[in-house]
């Protein structure tokens, strides 16, 4: 069946093909530009918010993101968080393979959103050594998840992509954020000296995070904290990333270091 | 241990999680946002982002429902967001395009000597129109949505779209002569 505009619109349709100018788009970049922003708490002016390398965050939106984390009632049993009031951001970093994919999962109330690419397709690929890691993929640009905390605080998790290829999603990641947590595997601690020195240089508060591959930890945490030359300050603790409680111990920690440093921002280029 | 929330979960199908709707309808959706930005890529890239970091916010309620309409429901968001960008840019308090047809740039029609150069009139045409009745074009005539879908979707009422689809078919209508000529092998006295 046609009608009276088919003409016109087979004649738009034919302008636009020959459209010499085709639209060049890189499909997983442009997912992991869409979660740094969706995580940005004045993406759509919605959330009063504030983070380093921004407004710094202030105290009551730390103590609400800490009361949030500490309620552990049954959430099931319990009517839904009222609409949230505002958003904070914390930064999952290190180096591939090491369990940021995992930890977003075992806490966030939405399923990850992760772009991913096989192992075989990343230009690290047989020279990264992952040998002692068991995945076939890795993430290489990032994941996303989400928590609604009954504080009426939103949380956003945002892991960071592979340094050496994406140093500027890293800025980006950090905007806003009230903390990192830097993710290590004691089996290949050297990869996490990227993400060790960024943050430092952005005086972003973060704590390291010992991911007890299962369920073994095998260095001492002082050893750890040794042979990454972190601050005495920076707490170190170990975690099961695979486990909801221990992913929230973790960051109750972080959230407690944040309130504890509050530094002044350096804003940076 | 209780969990801190009880993770919603995709109800099924293939685009029920974010990650394969983006990778299923970005592309497109950025083809369209460049139609109407008259191909500012940059600005293209810029609202359909944004586009689609809204339909991340409103996910957990548009999982679960059909791909097609959650592509529509996107554009929808983009092109509006085209609409707010010009608005904002020329801080216009009237709506020309509803009441007045602006001008339009020459085309050069009667110059027009082959094929290509009919389609570039057109795309010429479209990119002067207004913003409003651009996303109009795009979304009726490329994009084949009827009158009520593109009213819904940029908020006007069904009879201005009718309006605006009626003088875009009217500008085009002396290209799509000059096209069927052209298709017949005719050739321009």
């Amino acid at each position: 069946m046609t009608d009276r505009y088919d003409d016109a619109r087979d004649l738009v349709r034919r302008a636009y093909q020959t459209d010499s100018e085709q639209v060049g788009f890189d499909t997983e970049p442009g997912l992991a530009e869409v979660l740094v922003r969706a995580a940005s708490p004045d993406s759509e002016g919605v959330f009063s918010s504030g983070g380093h390398l921004g407004d710094p965050p202030s105290m009551e939106l730390l103590e609400r993101t800490l009361d949030g984390l500490r309620e552990n009632a049954d959430v099931r049993s319990t009517p839904a968080p009222r609409e949230p009031t505002a958003s904070v951001k914390i930064v999952v970093a290190g180096d591939s393979g090491v369990g940021k994919t995992a930890l977003i999962g075992s806490i966030s109330e939405i399923v990850p959103i992760t772009t991913t690419e096989a192992r075989t397709t990343g230009t690290r690929a047989g020279h990264d050594g992952l040998s002692a890691t068991p995945d076939e993929v890795t993430t290489v640009t990032m994941d996303f998840g989400r928590l609604s905390l009954r504080s009426d605080v939103l949380l956003y998790l945002l892991s960071t992509p592979d340094p050496f290829r994406f140093w500027a999603v890293w800025e980006d990641a950090v905007q806003h954020a009230i903390g990192a947590i830097v993710l290590v595997d004691t089996r290949r601690l050297a990869d996490a000296f990227p993400a060790v020195d960024f943050l430092e240089s952005r005086q972003l508060p973060f704590i390291v995070v010992i991911n007890r591959f299962d369920g073994i930890l095998h260095h001492r945490i002082e050893d750890v904290r040794a042979a990454l030359a972190v601050d005495d300050s920076v707490p170190l603790v170990a975690c099961d990333v695979r486990n909801q409680e221990s992913t929230r111990q973790a960051l109750i920690t972080l959230v407690e270091h944040a309130m504890g440093t509050q530094q002044i921002p350096i804003h940076t280029g | 241990m209780s969990p801190l929330r009880e993770r919603s979960a995709p109800s099924g199908g293939d685009f029920d999680d974010f990650a394969s709707f983006y990778r299923a309808t970005a592309a497109q959706t950025l083809r369209a946002a460049c139609r109407m930005t008259r191909g500012d890529h940059h600005l293209a890239h810029d609202v359909t982002q944004d586009a689609y970091v809204a339909m991340l916010r409103c996910w957990p309620a548009r999982q679960g429902i059909s791909l097609d309409d959650n592509r529509r429901y996107v554009m929808g968001i983009m092109s509006n967001k085209v609409i707010d960008w010009y608005r904002r840019r020329y801080n216009r308090n009237v709506e020309f395009d509803d009441e007045f047809d602006c001008a339009v740039e020459e085309t050069g029609l009667t110059e027009v000597v082959d094929e290509l150069s009919v389609l570039g009139a057109v795309r010429n045409l479209i990119d002067g129109q207004p913003a409003r009745r651009r996303a109009v074009a795009v979304l009726f005539f490329l994009q084949g949505w009827g009158h009520k879908e593109v009213a819904v979707t940029l908020g006007m009422s069904e009879s201005t779209v009718r309006t605006h689809v009626e003088r875009l078919r009217n500008l085009l209508k002396p290209f799509i002569d000059q096209i069927h000529e052209i298709d017949r092998g005719g050739e321009r006295p």
